[in-house]
């Protein structure tokens, strides 16, 4: 998968950047910021800032963090009901919530078995790489 | 390899369509969704028109032999695997001994066809160019015929990335009048011949799915279209999408297996970018009918075409 390591991380979001226009992509949290520069024409990107890393659990819960930059989705686009509201019971690998970005869909994945605590990230919100979505206990 | 255990029939096997045959009076056959059909492809990184099951009737179920790679789309079944519920339009990993199992349609996704596609694509024998089951002609597909429980179909690769989707080009490309689904359709040869009442008509009302409606042709009910007088043609060339109106005035549109001829006045054309809105309204549903003209038409094909190559970039930016 693509986002295993911050490096990979990194690539696939200049791969992201190079399809569009934009030409900066800059990501601030406790850990650290980390920037992503389009030189001009050439789409050539320059990190300035060694990857941030996604934030620890926090004490009495697991924070679970966005995997990429996206559209945070509570529920699958085609269903009413959410993926996972707070008292519900999850195993590791479950979908917690969607990221989107265009017609492409992630999943936020459990990461243990688990009960929801709350959903951190609202419907709809858009959230960067490493946002804490859904908390865990 | 997948063993078909559960099947209320005609599930079959189905690719893009067989074009290029109807000249030998060939049909095309093919994916009644064909962005559904497609996208199912893409999110296994399969040529976009590989084969894949089109499954219209419910519950259908499958057994992996062993590891298999596999997409979801078209109509949201509620699909489980071994009993744990998978996301719709999503890319999944089947392991060996698991059961696959797809429910009715949801309600909300507003259609009937849910199309199962594996990566590398189905691996039967193509005829004249495609792996599409040519049910008429009972060639193609796997034996030429619906699958049956017990079948056994071959993956062309065992593995790919999965764990991701798309949204459904149902939500992204929306085509809706009054909250119901519409298509477009180009004035055909022949609708000159019916009375202006009943071609406002024809534009302004709700026309329902009728249980007469299959992968051959779909038999509409609504405001009978009138002749302002009788017409008897000769037998001509048809394709999918042209809505022809039998001496009762209640019209039937060629869907993907219409035969290659026909003799019925032809009132207009479902333009080929709207086909798979069409192939997926449930029997008992009503759609509306859009007027539209060839520059519209084209566009339409246009927006489609952008879509999946959007849909693409993305996936494969995911699997670098």
């Amino acid at each position: 998968m693509a986002s295993d390591s911050p490096a990979e991380q990194v690539r696939y979001l200049a791969s992201l950047l190079a399809g569009t226009s934009i030409g900066l992509l800059e990501l601030t949290t406790a850990e650290g910021s980390f920037r992503l520069l389009r030189d001009g024409l050439s789409s050539a990107i320059s990190p300035m800032v060694a990857p941030m890393v996604a934030p620890k659990g926090t004490p009495g819960g697991d924070d679970v963090c966005a995997p990429t930059v996206g559209v945070f989705r509570h529920a699958h686009p085609l269903q009413q009901a959410p993926l996972a509201p707070p008292g519900q019971q999850v195993q590791a690998g479950d979908p917690l919530g969607l990221m989107q970005i265009g017609s492409l869909l992630l999943a936020v994945q459990a990461p243990r078995d688990g009960v929801v605590d709350s959903v951190l990230a609202a419907d709809g919100a858009m959230v960067g790489f490493g946002t804490p979505v859904v908390r865990l206990r | 390899m997948i063993e078909i255990t559960t099947t209320g029939g005609l599930a079959t096997v189905q690719d893009g369509g067989r074009r290029g045959s109807l000249r030998y009076g060939v049909g095309t056959a093919g994916a009644m969704d064909t962005m559904a059909l497609a996208a199912a492809n893409l999110l296994l990184g399969n040529e976009e028109n590989a084969a894949a099951i089109e499954i219209p009737i419910f519950p259908f179920a499958v057994r992996f032999t062993e590891a298999c790679c596999f997409a979801l789309t078209g109509a949201d079944c509620a699909a489980k695997l071994d009993g744990r519920p998978l996301l719709p339009w999503w890319t999944h990993r089947g392991l060996a001994g698991q059961e696959l199992v797809l429910g009715l349609p949801q309600r909300a996704s507003r259609s009937s066809r849910a199309y199962l596609a594996l990566a590398g694509g189905l691996d039967v024998p193509e005829v004249l160019g495609s792996r599409s089951t040519q049910l008429r002609g009972a060639f193609g597909g796997h034996e030429g015929r619906a699958l049956r429980a017990g079948d056994m179909l071959r993956a062309g690769s065992p593995d790919c990335p999965v764990g991701f989707g798309l949204t459904p080009p149902a939500l992204d490309l929306p085509l809706l009048v009054d909250d119901l689904p519409a298509v477009r359709v180009l004035p055909a040869a022949e609708y000159g011949c019916f009375t202006e009442a009943s071609r406002d008509a024809f534009w302004a009302n709700p026309w329902k799915i009728t249980a007469q409606s299959d992968r051959y042709g779909y038999r509409l009910a609504g405001e009978k279209l009138v002749f302002t007088e009788p017409v008897e043609m000769l037998s001509h060339g048809i394709v999918p999408g042209v809505l022809q109106v039998p001496p009762g005035g209640q019209p039937i549109v060629q869907m993907s297996d219409a035969q290659p001829s026909g003799g019925y006045p032809k009132f207009g054309t479902v333009i080929e970018a709207d086909l798979w809105r069409l192939g997926q309204a449930p029997i008992g549903s009503f759609i509306r009918f859009l007027k539209t003209d060839w520059d519209q038409a084209v566009a339409a094909l246009d927006a489609n075409r952008a879509w999946l190559d959007e849909a693409k970039r993305l996936l494969d930016l995911r699997r670098m």
